[in-house]
């Protein structure tokens, strides 16, 4: 396998590496994966997840494009005023220009954090996006509001019954200021009665995630660490979206950015199986539309 | 090549050299890039690469933008290069950072060059310096020559992640170091000795940038000692908060300070 580094863009300033789906596999699809950068992190990916898992894809006869954003990575910072929102879809189509210049058709976007948030804002309308894979996205709807109340149930139920949180507590390890402020407002919540916003995270991801059950995108969504503990938030809303395929991965046991090795590599085996089923249709067990796996 | 002036400023060049193009590098280049001075990065790597990277790059900006062609590039199973991380040595690095040196010698057209290593990356670019007749200078940014210490360090790191964790997160693996694998070869060619021997006769200088833990570091000193008992004008300062690469990796922390300190170093040579 070859990779290539590519120049990507009308200006050339976004710094990308195409990685091209193995020769010996027996149907090479029209298919193309693209990574999106999460954070400040740069193509690579967090722990070099990006590169294992277009590595990975190359079996399965998808070939995956890894690219920073501008003023991340390798790419040059943009001089223009374009809004930052607006800079991460222009240059992920850039990306896609890119690919359909090779020859593919459809695409996958695979994003972590603020990476799947933009994957999301990326595809909407799109049809071309035949795939999302989102880690660990908020609703990405630009509410700021933030409900303090998950973040307060999980310290009850986990921190609370855990020594090592209790020994952080008292070493200075934890930001007091953050935990204390996120208690006591999620104490002020429950007395007022405002129930309105315990399932908002949810229900704001389900209003992004409609459009692309109706324009036929199949969406793997992988929560891990806060927002797996989380995922009763979000089931509600999730069950909801049965009409096309929608799939789920919960790790109950890894942080944010997957740092354990066993698991970045079962998440890389995950990702690579739903992907070919994505590219071959047929193979998709039909049954399997709405499906949550916990992991861990 | 050429960038549109409105969308960048900078001539950036990514690419894939070395054997089997296997080696992926990426250089920020001076405006007049066949007239101007070069500059080798050689990154650290693990988690510390990852932690570093963004540093990295701004140093690579800042240097094109002050004259010189600045590359940087990822040692075989690290980065974009080819390679499983378990396939990391030593050795290998080594032989990875002269195909650097070889490639931006052919890149920019010059002879000799200012290899700039962070952590590891710097600990063998000092190694080289003793046997590369292309590097004239030097910058060593929190150089390792103690690998016992380093790998004391890592694992202490790795166990105190885990305990603000633990809550959630599997139990780690042996060998492995805040997301990535660190084999039982690697560990052991990290206890064998890594202080860099004489200096070849075409270094000149040398800036060392370490923290105040290590400025009793009987290595170093012992080295800059030899250094200096050579005739090479050896400058060392100490740096505080030098340890970017124990931050949190989406804090990507660029220590403009020092990183406007090395450049002007090297403008100075």
């Amino acid at each position: 396998m070859h990779e290539e580094a590519l120049l990507l863009g009308p200006g050339q300033s976004n710094v990308g590496v195409f990685t091209p789906a193995a020769d010996n596999t027996d149907a090479q699809s029209d298919m193309a994966a693209i990574c999106i950068t999460a954070g400040l992190l740069h193509h690579v990916g967090p722990h070099r997840m990006h590169v294992l898992l277009a590595r990975a894809l190359t079996t399965k006869g998808i070939s995956t494009l890894r690219f920073d954003l501008s003023g991340i990575g390798d790419s040059s910072v943009r001089s223009d005023d374009l809004p930052a929102q607006e800079v991460s879809v222009q240059e992920i189509n850039d990306a896609i220009n890119a690919l359909e210049k090779r020859g593919f058709k459809r695409f996958i976007l695979f994003g972590i954090c603020s990476g799947a948030a933009q994957a999301l804002r990326a595809a909407t309308g799109n049809p071309k996006i035949a795939g999302l894979i989102l880690v660990n996205t908020g609703s990405d709807d630009g509410n700021t509001e933030v409900d303090p109340r998950p973040a307060a149930q999980f310290y009850l139920k986990y921190s609370f019954w855990n020594l090592n949180a209790w020994k952080n507590l008292f070493t200075g390890k934890v930001k007091y200021r953050a935990l204390i402020i996120t208690l006591f407002s999620a104490l002020i919540q429950k007395l007022k009665g405002n129930n309105k916003n315990v399932t908002s995270v949810g229900k704001r991801l389900q209003s992004r995630i409609q459009p692309f059950m109706q324009q036929g995108t199949s969406i793997l969504i992988v929560l891990s660490d806060r927002h797996a503990q989380i995922y009763t938030l979000y089931q509600k809303a999730f069950e909801k979206l049965q009409c096309a395929q929608f799939n789920t991965l919960v790790y109950a046991d890894t942080d944010h950015l997957f740092t354990s090795l066993s698991l970045q590599q079962d998440l890389i085996d995950r990702i690579c199986q739903w992907s070919a089923e994505l590219v071959d249709d047929g193979a998709r067990d039909t049954s399997a539309n709405f499906t949550v796996d916990t992991v861990g | 090549m050429t960038m549109s002036p409105s969308l960048i400023n900078e001539t950036i060049v990514p690419v894939y050299f070395g054997p089997d193009s296997s080696l992926y590098g990426c250089y920020n280049l001076a405006a007049d890039y066949r007239q101007a001075p070069a500059v080798l990065i050689c990154q650290p790597t693990g988690h510390e690469y990852e932690r570093c990277h963004r540093a990295m790059r701004q140093l690579a900006v800042q240097a094109a933008k002050n004259g010189f062609s600045a590359m940087r590039f990822d040692y075989y199973a690290s980065g974009d290069s080819a390679g499983n991380c378990e396939e990391l040595s030593l050795s290998g690095m080594r032989l990875d950072i002269q195909q650097a040196i070889r490639h931006c010698c052919d890149k920019t057209g010059v002879d000799q060059l200012t290899a700039v290593g962070v952590r590891l990356g710097a600990t063998l670019a000092a190694q080289l310096a003793s046997t590369c007749p292309e590097i004239d200078s030097l910058v060593l940014y929190a150089p390792v020559f103690d690998g016992e210490k380093l790998l004391a360090e890592w694992q202490g790191d790795q166990h105190a992640f885990y305990a603000r964790h633990s809550h959630k997160l599997q139990q780690p693996g042996p060998g492995e170091v805040l997301g990535f694998s660190v084999t039982e070869k690697f560990q052991k060619e990290l206890r064998q000795k890594l202080t860099p021997g004489a200096p070849g006769p075409a270094l000149k200088r040398v800036l060392t940038l370490i923290d105040e833990a290590e400025s009793d570091s009987v290595l170093i000193n012992g080295w800059v000692k030899m250094l200096k008992h050579q005739g090479i004008e050896v400058t060392v300062e100490i740096v505080e908060n030098i340890a970017i690469w124990r931050r949190e990796p989406m804090e990507a922390i660029v220590p403009v300070k020092t990183i406007r300190r090395i450049v002007k170093w090297i403008k100075e040579g």
